[in-house]
């Protein structure tokens, strides 16, 4: 039991003063995803095959390679900050709330990691 | 909190059924949410049968019609009659509103459902508890902040078209028909400040007379309080004034947006 009056209860801890950049930054990666989601589309739509070896040298391409790594990392960015969302929203148990973010977070670090690398690979060698 | 199946002791059972009494051509059934703290039974669904060409046209007209000649333990909040107190807001078949506006005619069907405003703990039957809703309005601050003082023989001055910010703001009765029809209202109302509250706030926030814009944005710029908001929009299509909560929640992030040099 604890005594506390309606407002302490709706007052809580107060404002974390954020909140913000998550939103703004969720609305920047798709407005990043749409042009570059059309173009990768697009490109992959008028290749004859896609086959690796076609694949690889459309990439190649030092534009195509670039907007294709914008594409990636902000899929996996607007990805990351929408789950987030979703637990918050949805788990309440704090030890998962944080395992299940940690988790989110970490696979966007691994993706953003192995994205650069494969694409500088094949642009450089 | 997500909560996707109902506890052991908030299971509906199915309750008596009150068959009209007599014979009538335009016949409707009431299909009302009882629980009572005092016995410890579980909720049911009671069954009203009313002669509409004996009831007023309006569902608070019928809950009245059968507290004072049917059954007298069925317990509800009403006052106004009018749409402008919000005491009567409750779920009538699915959808959150105001029993005095809602026509019986109007309503889909011969049945009735009348359930208390979604996700809320319930006094008893169709009166739900709202000390959280009001404390969390109390902490919006909702009233005119200043730190100038006005001359004693002066009012605050505000222009016609300053005023006209406030329409469709200040017309909110505080019924908690929007923000307990939203789902992160549901899930994280304890945290969430809810799309009355948040209008509310916006309310304040459009006054130009108010020297408190920024401390009231710092207040709300939180992940819980305000940006658990994602424009579901359950809030302005379930208003029974017409009002938009979405729309407001979407001036108080703009607002907040411009202060971070946007």
């Amino acid at each position: 039991m604890r005594y506390q009056t309606d407002l302490a209860k709706a007052k809580g801890h107060g404002s974390a003063q954020s909140g913000f950049s998550h939103w703004w930054l969720q609305r920047m990666s798709a407005v990043l995803l749409l042009p570059t989601g059309v173009y990768v589309l697009w490109q992959f739509l008028s290749l004859d095959s896609l086959a690796a070896v076609q694949l690889v040298q459309w990439i190649q391409h030092p534009v195509n390679a670039g907007i294709l790594l914008i594409f990636v990392l902000a899929a996996a960015y607007h990805g990351a900050l929408g789950l987030q969302v979703i637990i918050e929203d949805y788990v309440p148990n704090k030890a998962l709330l944080l395992t299940l973010r940690t988790l989110v977070y970490g696979t966007l670090v691994g993706l953003i990691y192995f994205s650069c690398y494969a694409v500088f690979k094949l642009l450089f060698g | 909190m997500a909560e996707f199946s109902l506890p052991k002791n908030s299971k509906i059972n199915k309750g008596t059924h009150f068959p009209l009494s007599g014979k009538s051509d335009d016949v409707s059934t009431f299909k009302i949410y009882r629980w009572s703290p005092d016995d410890g039974d579980n909720p049911r669904t009671d069954t009203y049968e009313l002669d509409l060409n004996d009831c007023g046209p309006m569902v608070l007209d019928a809950l009245i019609k059968i507290k004072d000649e049917v059954d007298s333990t069925l317990t509800f909040r009403r006052s106004c009659r009018e749409g402008i107190c919000g005491s009567c807001a409750m779920n009538i078949n699915g959808t959150n509103t105001l029993a005095c506006t809602t026509s019986i005619k109007k309503l889909k069907g011969k049945e009735v459902s009348i359930y208390p405003l979604p996700h809320l703990e319930v006094v008893k039957d169709l009166v739900p508890d709202l000390n959280h809703f009001y404390a969390q309005y109390a902490s919006i601050k909702p009233w005119l902040q200043t730190d100038s003082v006005p001359l004693p023989d002066k009012e605050r001055l505000q222009s016609i078209e300053d005023r006209e910010k406030l329409d469709g703001l200040y017309e909110c009765i505080m019924c908690a028909c929007c923000s307990t029809s939203c789902p992160s209202y549901w899930w994280n109302g304890d945290r969430y400040l809810g799309p009355a509250i948040l209008l509310s706030a916006y309310r304040w926030l459009a006054d130009s007379r108010d020297e408190h814009t920024g401390e009231r944005l710092d207040d709300l710029e939180d992940p819980f309080k305000l940006y658990r908001c994602h424009t579901i929009m359950n809030c302005t299509n379930t208003c029974p004034k017409g009002l938009n909560p979405g729309k407001a929640i979407g001036e108080i992030k703009k607002m907040i947006a411009k202060r971070h040099a946007l």
